[in-house]
């Protein structure tokens, strides 16, 4: 589904920053799969790459088997509507329209029938459980009802692969846990593809697998066996052998 | 850095911001200069057509300081507001209320202080050329540069007066105790715009109450003509601040519509900018509206000028004094002098010409009582109407109690035979009727009536045949009289300094004070009009840039979901054009309805091409400054696309 190969990214200036070092990373059809690091590490530019507004110094990313990096301006934004859906930390909803013209802003971009769009609208609001907030407006509801809403925008069109920046980033425990319910339940349910950007050890152990990067490299990976909670607990040792100095762990762990 | 630095600093990194804002500030304050300039010149107060210009020009200076003033106001508030978070970090950091306050009125003060200081000088580099088209407007001898010490003094009081009241208005709008209000700014979520249908209804019955005053019989009041005009600007009002926005929600009702292409965008969008902008927008549709009207009328009473200028006949006439009492022979009098200089014009120019010196009396028949009637001699009558009539001459002598008298009397007074005074053993048989002056007597009577006047009148009056222009009709009358000498001579016989208590009456003069009030008018409206054209695109400019950053932020969320940029382009064009446009559009509809009402009033003819000029010109510039400001704008979003 999701292919990268030998990705670079190095952001020239003053003093050449090396973002990513030979990135190479699979995904599989409906695969679920977090990416942790450290703060710095290169998991947003890898994200940036993979869903098409940033391209890298070198290297190839397939979606489906397609490059995107070769469209044109207004091909990728088509693409990006038709093949991918976007959940950000800050929810990106606008204020200026209500939560159900929010959903359907993609397929009023893509000039879809009005039929077909209240029906997606229907369905995709049910399956989230945000039907009674629909004719609100953003400053009306709660953030994990906005959070709710803005998957619906990113679900609506069934895309390919689904791409969520710290989706848990500016809610609290309860909305954390929800929304990541909802990302797991459309992940099973409907077999989408997702990617998931997130410091939050909770809402990656929701994942199939966990990558870590460190520094612009790859640096492990972790799959979950059937129960969530030692998932859990492996994340945060991980994260707190990436946090912490390399030799001085590994000396302790030999 | 200290704090003046650091306000400075503020001022000139905010220096794209001010941009149009300061612009437009130093163009008032430049035309403010320049017709202080034409107020304060030496030369200018005369003559007549001077001093009628100069209170044109007091009226207009109004105009521009109270505009100035609104759109200083305006801009400054609308920039605090965005800049309130910066405010509420400065609270953070712990910086006082005074200090905050001393900030912005200092930033103020410095652009403010600049935009005077660019006003003035950008007027003083056009001073010559203002000063010979003002001169040449107005058709009087070129006025000279000059020192303006007191247009400085004025304009640099006057706008530093006005920065000064400004700066403490904005602080008292945008005052807010709570640091983390300061700190959400404008950041917070925008409610939806309040809007009430009952008063839409209000603004579109107003609208058609206004219209209907084309229906209205050719005369009416002007307490009429006023309250259509308080109609018209009523229903602009509530058009700009809530049709607009039912119009919007109606568009929003329309599904099929709404939920289409990018029009979920920028419709939504619209209903807050239109409803930001209504206040703005009403204010710039009257005043272009009005402009343009005025722009037309005066074009019209030029025409206007020009029609009465042919029809009246080529007469010069001097009056040069009332006598009361005895009166001695004309030769005898102090203004004949005058007389003779105006011979010797005509003569220099080489113009041949017919003179008339009549006298009429002011007499009180009982006939005719309260009313009073002007008597003249047999012999002067004949002279005056063989200048231009010949066939009403009266021939045969009359007897000294024979009397002919004007036509309207009769139409009065059918029965009237006989004129008789109260003193005195006169009684007069009326023989006949003429249609010109009051009443004719033989010379006799005229001498004999003279004890019993008050008062007597005496006219001379030049005829010039050659200055018959009807025969060569078809040329313009600019041209006609640029080969003529009549203006010339007119001229020239005004800067005579004649004696006597009241001057010169021709129609080349009559018609160089018309043509000199119609331009004077159009000098002025023509730069008032461009003072609003420029400033309805900076204000705009001005909203669109403080929310700049915002739609960056939007934008960038957008294109990550898959807004093209050409969608974006698309969206982002049609809101910019209606904030340009839609004032533009009203404003040309009330300038053809005020045009037929002013049409019908004053029955002027050549209104509706000037005016729809006057229109398309604003037109070009706003379109000038909706290309300018649309690149501007668009190429910063895209800046913040994927």
């Amino acid at each position: 589904m999701l292919q990268v190969k030998q990705l670079n990214k190095i952001y020239s200036g003053k003093v050449a920053t090396k973002a990513l070092v030979d990135i190479n990373l699979t995904i599989e059809q409906g695969e679920f799969v977090g990416i942790m690091g450290p703060s710095g590490s290169g998991k947003t530019t890898l994200l940036n790459m993979v869903s098409t507004i940033d391209t890298p110094s070198s290297g190839e990313i397939y979606i489906n088997g397609k490059s995107p990096q070769i469209l044109k301006a207004n091909d990728l934004a088509r693409f990006r509507r038709r093949h991918l859906g976007f959940v950000f930390q800050d929810f990106n909803l606008l204020d200026t329209l209500t939560i159900a013209e929010n959903i359907v802003l993609p397929l009023t971009l893509d000039k879809r029938g009005l039929r077909e769009m209240d029906q997606k609208l229907k369905t995709v609001a049910k399956k989230l459980g945000i039907e009674e907030i629909l004719k609100k407006r953003t400053y009306e509801v709660s953030g994990g009802q906005k959070q709710r809403a803005a998957i619906a925008r990113a679900m609506i069109h069934s895309p390919s692969l689904l791409l969520a920046d710290e989706p848990t980033g500016s809610l609290d425990s309860k909305s954390s846990r929800t929304v990541m319910e909802m990302l797991e339940m459309i992940n099973q349910t409907e077999g989408t593809t997702t990617m998931l950007v997130t410091h939050d050890p909770l809402a990656a152990s929701f994942c199939h697998r966990v990558v870590f990067i460190k520094d612009g490299q790859l640096y492990n990976e972790i799959h979950r066996g059937d129960n969530r909670q030692p998932f859990f607990q492996e994340i945060i040792d991980m994260l707190s052998f990436l946090g912490g100095n390399n030799n001085e762990l590994s000396s302790v762990r030999v | 850095m200290n704090f003046r630095q650091f306000a400075l600093h503020n001022t000139r990194r905010n220096a794209r911001a001010y941009l149009a804002y300061f612009l437009c500030s130093s163009f008032s304050v430049m035309i403010f200069f320049t017709y202080a300039m034409f107020i304060f010149h030496p030369d200018i107060a005369r003559n007549d057509l001077g001093k009628n210009t100069k209170i044109l020009l007091q009226a207009a200076e109004f105009v521009v300081f109270g505009f100035a003033f609104l759109f200083v106001l305006y801009s400054i508030s609308s920039f605090l507001k965005v800049r309130s978070k910066e405010f509420g970090i400065l609270t953070i950091l712990g910086a006082q209320k005074k200090q905050l306050n001393h900030l912005i009125f200092f930033e103020n003060m410095i652009i403010g202080s600049i935009s005077i200081l660019v006003g003035i000088v950008s007027g003083i580099l056009l001073s010559k050329l203002f000063l010979l088209l003002g001169a040449k407007v107005i058709d009087i001898k070129e006025l000279p540069l000059y020192f303006p010490i007191e247009a400085f003094g004025l304009t640099i009081i006057a706008f530093l007066a006005l920065f000064i009241i400004v700066s403490f208005i904005a602080l008292w709008l945008i005052r807010s105790n709570r640091t983390l209000e300061l700190l959400m700014g404008s950041s917070k979520p925008k409610k939806e715009p309040k809007i009430s249908v009952p008063l839409a209804l209000l603004s579109v019955s107003c609208m058609i109450g206004g219209l209907l005053v084309m229906y209205l019989p050719q005369f009416f009041t002007s307490t009429m003509m006023l309250s259509f005009l308080g109609l018209g600007i009523i229903g602009t009002y509530f058009f700009f601040t809530q049709f607009t926005g039912v119009i919007i929600r109606l568009l929003k009702k329309n599904r099929s519509f709404f939920w289409r292409n990018t029009h979920l965008l920028w419709i939504s969008e619209m209903a807050y900018k239109v409803k930001d902008n209504a206040r703005m927008f009403f204010m710039i549709t009257i005043m272009t509206a009005m402009a343009c009207s005025a722009i037309g009328f005066f074009v019209a009473r030029n025409q206007e000028a020009v029609e009465r200028f042919m029809n009246s006949p080529q007469y010069f006439d001097y009056l040069p004094d009332t006598v009361y009492g005895v009166s001695p022979p004309y030769q005898e009098r102090d203004w004949y002098r005058d007389v003779e200089k105006m011979d010797q014009e005509f003569k220099k120019a080489n113009v041949k010409f017919d003179k008339a010196i009549t006298s009429q009396i002011d007499i009180s028949f009982k006939e005719l009582a309260p009313e009073r009637s002007s008597v003249i001699s047999q012999s002067e009558y004949n002279q005056e109407v063989r200048l231009m009539d010949k066939q009403e001459e009266i021939k045969q002598p009359l007897k000294p109690n024979e009397a002919i008298i004007n036509k309207y009397y009769l139409k009065e007074k059918k029965d009237l035979k006989k004129l008789s005074l109260d003193k005195g053993n006169i009684e007069l048989n009326i023989i006949g009727a003429r249609g010109r002056f009051d009443i004719v007597v033989s010379d006799t009577t005229s001498q004999q009536l003279k004890k019993y006047s008050k008062s007597e009148n005496t006219t001379v009056r030049y005829h010039v045949p050659e200055w018959d222009y009807k025969k060569n009709g078809s040329k313009s009358l600019d041209l006609l009289l640029k080969n003529s000498s009549e203006i010339e001579i007119a001229k020239n016989l005004r800067d005579l300094e004649l004696k006597g208590d009241r001057s010169l009456n021709t129609r080349g003069l009559a018609y160089l004070r018309d043509k000199a009030e119609s331009n004077t008018s159009l000098f002025i409206l023509v730069f008032i009009a461009a003072i609003f054209a420029v400033s309805s695109a900076s204000f705009i400019y001005f909203k669109l840039y403080t929310e700049l950053k915002q739609d960056q932020r939007i934008y960038n969320g957008l294109s990550k979901i898959g807004v093209s940029a050409k969608e974006m382009n698309k969206s982002a064009t049609i809101q910019i054009a209606i904030l340009f446009f839609l004032p533009m559009f009203v404003a040309t509809l009330e300038t053809v309805i005020g045009l037929i009402v002013l049409n019908k009033h004053f029955g002027y003819k050549h209104m509706f091409v000037p005016s729809l000029i006057g229109v398309s010109a604003f037109f070009i510039a706003q379109l000038i400054f909706f290309l300018l400001v649309r690149y501007r704008y668009i190429l910063q979003l895209k800046r913040a696309m994927v």
